[in-house]
């Protein structure tokens, strides 16, 4: 699969933009492991360009630098490698290339780590990450009376679904009182498949995929609305890849709420006199470019006044929960989540917002010492609204 | 070398133990991003690479080294155009410089101390809340380090303001130094250095001072841990002007005039050619051969307008046109090294410096279209040019001229292309009496051919008093 990115291989200079850019050091990874080049993009295309020149064989050895890139995109956004033919910018994808890395490499007999072998058995088997049963999925729905088929689908994500239903909750009430009438497909929502394209199972990602396009298909969608910033990334830019353009439109919530409070439709009229600061999800922000919106909502809060963390937007620094790293290397997770909060703290912010349940569920571990309180947009909003969860 | 069973440096757990393991590798697969720069030179697999991050560290490491005689290669921001320091493969013991990136601004003294591995951008940002910046070099903002433009390139390059205060040399003030016997040396008039005081606060204060043997040296006879730069104040106002002019001899002759007057009109000045993508892709078309930028800061308002109303009569006396508001933006930040060129001019290979037309005059033209014919004289230029890399010619940063070479997608033969480019403008540069100015790997070794035979005869006694075992950057300057 690393043949298919083999341009984008090549045509790094390994000139470094990929350490440090605008916005101080640019790789989580990096700061937080020894610090060698295999940690950043330049150093790991280097060792991608010697696998496809055929003078590095795939081994056990290259794993952990492989399964460590957060896939956050943060070296793509300062990359400013130019096709000279074409003139298009930014043409090196760090992480299309490390999860085709990674997928040759499982295909080798090496990797995924063994988290993510646990991850994968509970998601074929269950359909979901935290290898729960499949009749919890819906449980947060309960009483909700959401029908199975209607044009626009909340997708909830193994998250929201099973660990943290408040957004789930929230995401559906908040949009409900917009008058827009949500459906949700129940156990038929499966896994996004965002774990397994980052951890080289992508067998089984394109059974998650399939079955989801089938599954939403079938439900007469014409928008989904997911509030998790991966399922959001997974169906607007990675399904189409795999299986083609779709038939129905992807939104994600906070792009959602935001056009409800522009058009008057919601008013975030309780009030919450607190100084938040927004952590921009990688998946929402450097993946598919949404950060205003958040902001927006955030802003029309009464009461409420956001401050920016000095590494904000394009910049933002991952939570140390992307591409699976979580989940196979907890403490460096942990660590990076940890440094995420302190900066957090260093601006005048009581709180930080995200709008990602991942995200959401890694700084609120780290921040439990801080007494940081971390809050998911939507749980916020619908506490803005009187709403109550 | 496919599947490669590797056994390790025999140094590693001794390395480790002064470092930490979690900052030693002799992986195989690791050492890979190791062998090369941004160069079009093969590669040097190390057999070790370590990130200390203090001289103390490193002072251990190199005196190991001593003792097992081991070579020592450095890597800073690894933007060397000229290769990597050969040594031995396998057996050099790499040392990433990059932990040893911490900025101490001394304001009140007008100083910033910059460990070897801080990047200019940092260092900027660490100074810019005081309304002060460091005369470095603006290219490789955020990928080149201190360390490695001090020991890299001559007289550390040249920065925004080349043209109205110099190289940046002279605004290098002291650096710390890991001798290749491992002890740890401060220039410039500071701490240990020709006059001990606690502090620098001035380079010129007397007798010999080494810090020029350092600078540009390549780590040859010492690895640089710490620079100490000169603060300057950011001038209150800024405004910026351009050009595009009918011919290459135009272009020169503008500069010609406006660079022979008492008072160079403008602070900071490029000039490319209108070949260049960038400029193209700036100028919005408009038809010429090349273009002229320039900023003028100063504290006076008026008298910014006054000089750039000099150079407008000047451009337009040799035909040139006004730039649009594009180029005029491109000038006010592409020439002072504010993030908008940076991030478009990211680190690349500018191998065909030279000093010779840092002031121009008619042999810069000359040489120029010498070095042009050059290049377009090796075989496949025409199919390759676009493909294996970027010609910037002339690459008029501030004067000076030289070639860029951008290594576009590294394919085999695209490198090659580069390579045999490289090689022929290097043999015509010599031919016509000068050499290039980047200071690394393989290139060191062309200008130490330049060299008159008593500067050699000084040099290799220098390196042979101060590294007996030439086990520091062994390779570089032909040592």
């Amino acid at each position: 699969m690393l043949d298919k990115y083999k341009k984008m291989v090549f045509a790094c200079s390994r000139c470094g933009m990929c350490i440090v850019g605008e916005a101080g050091y640019v790789c989580p990874i990096q700061v937080h492991s020894g610090g060698f080049d295999q940690y950043v993009a330049r150093g790991r295309n280097q060792i991608a360009k010697a696998i496809l020149n055929g003078e590095l064989g795939y081994s056990e050895e290259l794993m952990e630098s492989t399964f460590t890139c957060l896939g956050c995109d943060s070296c793509h956004a300062q990359c400013t490698k130019m096709d000279p033919l074409t003139g298009e910018k930014n043409i090196i994808h760090e992480t299309k290339i490390m999860n085709a890395l990674r997928v040759d490499l499982v295909k080798a007999g090496f990797g995924p780590p063994e988290a993510l072998k646990h991850v994968d058995a509970s998601v074929h088997l269950s359909h979901n990450v935290f290898g729960d049963s499949e009749e919890k999925r819906a449980l947060w729905a309960e009483g909700l009376d959401l029908p199975k088929k209607g044009e626009t689908v909340y997708f909830a994500g193994c998250y929201a679904a099973y660990r943290n239903q408040k957004i789930a909750k929230a995401t559906v009430a908040v949009l409900n009182a917009g008058g827009i009438d949500l459906a949700f497909l129940g156990q038929d929502e499966w896994c996004c498949g965002v774990p397994q394209l980052a951890d080289g199972n992508i067998a089984l990602a394109e059974e998650l995929i399939q079955h989801n396009v089938e599954a939403l298909k079938a439900a007469g969608v014409k928008k989904v609305v997911a509030s998790c910033a991966g399922c959001f990334h997974a169906l607007k830019s990675e399904y189409p890849e795999i299986i083609g353009s779709l038939p129905f439109e992807i939104v994600h919530s906070s792009e959602v709420i935001a056009e409800l409070i522009d058009s008057g439709k919601i008013t975030l009229d309780t009030e919450i006199e607190k100084t938040f600061t927004y952590h921009d999800p990688c998946h929402l922000g450097r993946h598919e470019k949404v950060y205003e919106q958040p902001r927006k909502v955030l802003k029309a809060i009464k009461g409420a006044t956001l401050v920016e963390m000095s590494r904000n937007k394009a910049n933002a620094w991952c939570c140390g929960g992307g591409s699976v790293v979580a989940t196979a290397f907890p403490d460096m997770a942990g660590e990076i989540a940890a440094g995420r909060v302190e900066e957090a703290k260093s601006t005048a912010a009581e709180a930080i917002v995200s709008a990602c349940p991942s995200c959401e569920n890694g700084l609120s571990a780290a921040a439990r010492k801080s007494k940081m309180e971390v809050y998911d947009l939507a749980v916020l909003v619908a506490t803005a609204m009187g709403i109550e969860i | 070398m496919k599947g490669t069973a590797l056994i390790g440096h025999e140094l590693r757990n001794a390395i480790a133990a002064i470092v930490g393991p979690k900052h030693v590798t002799d992986d195989y697969y690791a050492l890979i991003p190791y062998a090369r720069d941004i160069s079009v030179f093969p590669g040097v697999v190390p057999g070790i690479v370590v990130r200390p991050k203090s001289a103390e560290e490193l002072s251990e490491i190199v005196k190991l080294a001593n003792r097992k005689g081991y070579p020592i290669t450095v890597k800073g921001g690894g933007n060397g155009g000229g290769a990597v320091t050969k040594g031995e493969a396998t057996r050099n013991i790499m040392i990433d410089m990059g932990r040893m990136d911490k900025v101490k601004v001394d304001i009140d003294n007008l100083k910033v101390t910059a460990g070897a591995g801080a990047r200019l951008s940092t260092i900027d940002d660490s100074l810019r809340p005081y309304g002060h910046y460091v005369h470095s070099v603006i290219g490789p903002y955020y990928t080149a380090t201190a360390g490695g433009l001090t020991s890299g390139i001559a007289g550390a390059g040249f920065g925004k303001n080349v043209a109205s205060v110099g190289c940046n040399g002279p605004f290098i003030l002291g650096l710390k130094v890991v001798l290749p016997n491992g002890d740890i040396t401060t220039t410039g008039a500071g701490p240990d250095s020709n006059v001990n005081r606690k502090d620098i606060y001035f380079r010129e204060v007397t007798g010999p001072d080494l810090t020029d043997l350092f600078v540009a040296s390549g780590g040859a006879f010492g690895l640089i841990t710490e620079v100490v730069y000169r603060a300057i104040p950011i001038p209150k106002h800024m405004k910026a002007i351009s050009y595009v002019t009918p011919t290459m001899e135009a272009t020169w002759d503008i500069q010609l005039e406006l660079s022979a007057r008492e008072r160079v009109p403008y602070s900071n000045t490029i000039m490319f050619e209108m070949t260049n993508y960038m400029v193209k892709a700036i100028s919005g078309g408009i038809e010429g051969y090349g273009a002229i930028f320039y900023a003028v800061e100063g504290d006076s308002e008026a008298d910014i307008d006054n000089r750039l109303k000099e150079i407008s009569e000047v451009c337009e006396k040799h035909g040139a046109v006004h730039g649009n508001e594009k180029m005029n933006y491109f000038a006010l930040k592409g020439t002072t090294g504010t993030m908008e060129i940076v991030r478009e001019v990211p680190a690349n290979s500018c191998p065909f410096m030279t000093w010779e037309s840092m002031f121009p005059r008619s042999k810069s033209l000359e040489f120029t279209k010498g070095l042009q014919r050059a290049f377009r004289s090796v075989e496949g230029h025409r199919e390759n040019a676009t493909g294996a890399g970027l010609y910037l010619v002339p690459m008029g940063h501030i004067f000076l001229t030289g070639v860029t070479i951008r290594s576009a997608f590294s394919t085999p033969e695209a490198e090659e292309h580069l390579r045999k480019t490289w090689r022929a403008g290097e043999e015509y540069m010599r031919r016509v009496g000068t050499s290039s100015a980047y200071a690394q790997g393989a290139n060191s070794n062309f200008i130490a051919e330049s060299w008159s035979p008593t500067h050699s005869k000084l040099m290799n006694s220098i390196k042979r008093t101060l590294d007996p075992n030439n086990i520091m950057c062994p390779g570089l300057w032909n040592f």
